[in-house]
């Protein structure tokens, strides 16, 4: 574990310095283990490690930048829904969680209703209920014929229409929407949500946040999730810290233990200030 | 599809719609043709299944009636496509008819509030709703020059005495934007059948390959239901699949499911 710590340590200095000249100082750190990294005919860093296969963490081109996001709507009116915040990421990466966790720290000042994309069951939106996230008439499951990206997506309607009756309901403060879980392709409109949370976690490898794609690069917040599994997957918080902020150009991310609450508050704050700037209010 | 949408209108018609390959044929393109035109682009995008109004996530039924083992396979569900066509035929044609030809807010809120004493189960009465007025959304932004679309919008949204039932409000938007009457009852049996048989594929009781043949095939069927149904009066409207109709009452109960209803 220590000479694979020690591996990504150094890679992740050379790369920042992007010369050659260092490499050969990074090749004198002797890596016995299998170990070192190179420039490959390509201009990338390669290296191996732990007997995997030679590998780059080089930022790769993917779809979307951080900066180019979609802007807030101008013709946005929070009377007729109240500010949404859409939480997306791949199957069992904690959005659920995370809309529990979200419940439990804003529920008591301020007014929530929030509306579950469940894949094929109603088990989302009863784990909500069941945990007392939000009183049940609050929460609403929508079934989404198979295709939970279409409805973040390129067809709203189906989440616009509970959301607006919700609000309306319920004069929500905020409303939360969770996506279906998908591949990290998927990612919300605009349209839909005001504050884009997509969250992944680590024991899908510390390759993800590279892989970019628009969840990843054009999120207005990136969740790092269950970071306590990262030495039992052998996932490198390091590496992924870089490659998040790399890929989102510096845009906010957080490390997070949402089920033992571990970064929620962060997460909060970044919700709210948003939601501040958006709405014009005050937090309370 | 050409030929769902193809048809012959009536020559006193002030729509009378041009075949888009005659266009060039035309030597004098009148006013009236350069219309046309423009309707059909409307037509289209009415028609379309990229249009936002939440169809992909309703199977009218068909979910249930596989999980029934109803429909167990492409032979199956051929004949479940043909009777769901048929019900819409019977039950929803007249409504999407009267108020295509009378296209203002008092006809349409006695045909909404009378489909939703019609409806007999709550998940098509669920399915109709959300389409509903999801079309009224999206027609009321994009067909900004018809300004009695946002003034209805505007006017009943959150409102209890209507419902927004989608074959009213079809029949409405048709009918506001210039559609004449038969390519407004032919297109909506059109978005019926895309729909079913998109969830079939969705559902892998057919592949893409061969649902689009179905899809062809069942053409035949729906222009039947369509010559068969057309032009009623609401006080017509009737239920003709009343087992189909009890089984989509029993979506709300499968504990896995894909769709909505």
């Amino acid at each position: 574990m220590a000479s694979h710590d020690h591996d990504h340590h150094h890679h992740h200095h050379h790369s920042h310095d992007d010369g050659d000249h260092h490499h050969s100082h990074h090749q004198d750190g002797s890596h016995g283990g299998g170990g070192g990294s190179w420039v490959g005919e390509d201009g990338r860093v390669w290296h191996s490690h732990d007997g995997l296969a030679p590998h780059s963490h080089e930022p790769i081109y993917s779809p979307g930048d951080f900066s180019k996001r979609a802007p807030p709507l101008i013709s946005r009116r929070f009377a007729e829904r109240a500010f949404t915040v859409g939480i997306g990421g791949p199957v069992g990466t904690g959005k659920t969680a995370l809309m529990l966790a979200l419940c439990r720290s804003l529920r008591e000042k301020y007014s929530l209703a929030a509306v579950t994309n469940d894949i094929f069951t109603k088990e989302d939106g009863e784990f909500l209920i069941k945990h007392g996230a939000l009183p049940e008439e609050r929460i609403r499951a929508v079934e989404t014929g198979g295709c939970p990206h279409a409805a973040i997506r390129e067809d709203i309607s189906i989440n616009l229409g509970p959301l607006e009756e919700l609000s309306n309901l319920y004069k929500a403060d905020l409303l939360l929407c969770e996506s279906g879980g998908d591949n990290l392709a998927a990612n919300f409109s605009r349209e839909l949500a005001d504050y884009i949370i997509y969250i992944i976690d680590v024991s899908g490898g510390d390759k993800i946040p590279r892989k970019g794609g628009p969840g990843i690069t054009q999120a207005d917040l990136l969740i790092i999730n269950k970071t306590d599994l990262a030495p039992a997957v052998g996932a490198d918080l390091a590496v992924m810290e870089r490659d998040a902020l790399r890929m989102r150009e510096g845009g906010p991310f957080v490390f997070a233990q949402v089920k033992h609450g571990v970064g929620v508050e962060e997460i909060v704050n970044h919700i709210l200030q948003a939601w501040e700037i958006a709405t014009g209010n005050k937090r309370r | 599809m050409e030929r769902v949408m193809e048809c012959d209108y009536p020559a006193s018609k002030k729509n009378k719609v041009v075949h888009p390959m005659d266009c060039e044929m035309k030597e004098e393109p009148t006013n009236a043709a350069s219309m046309n035109q423009h309707s059909l682009w409307s037509q289209w995008q009415l028609l379309d299944s990229i249009l936002p109004t939440g169809g992909f996530a309703h199977s009218y039924g068909l979910e249930a009636a596989m999980q029934s083992r109803m429909v167990n396979n492409p032979e199956e569900l051929r004949s479940f496509v043909v009777q769901v066509l048929e019900n819409t035929g019977s039950l929803l044609l007249p409504f999407v008819c009267c108020a295509n030809k009378s296209p203002d807010a008092a006809t349409w809120v006695k045909l909404d509030q009378l489909l939703e004493a019609m409806l007999t189960n709550e998940v098509s009465r669920k399915a109709s709703m959300s389409q509903g007025s999801a079309l009224l959304r999206v027609a009321a932004s994009v067909f900004t020059e018809i300004q009695s679309l946002q003034d209805l919008r505007q006017t009943f949204l959150g409102s209890k005495i209507v419902s927004f039932h989608h074959a009213p409000i079809f029949g409405l938007i048709c009918g506001l934007v210039g559609f004449d009457s038969e390519t407004t009852q032919r297109a909506y049996m059109f978005v019926t059948m895309r729909d079913v048989i998109s969830a079939a594929t969705r559902l892998n009781l057919i592949g893409p390959l061969a649902a689009s043949v179905l899809q062809h095939q069942v053409a035949e069927d729906a222009e039947r239901m369509v010559q068969k149904w057309k032009d009623r009066g609401v006080e017509e409207a009737t239920q003709t699949s009343p087992l189909l109709d009890a089984l989509q009452g029993c979506h709300a109960y499968m504990f896995s499911r894909l769709f909505c209803t």
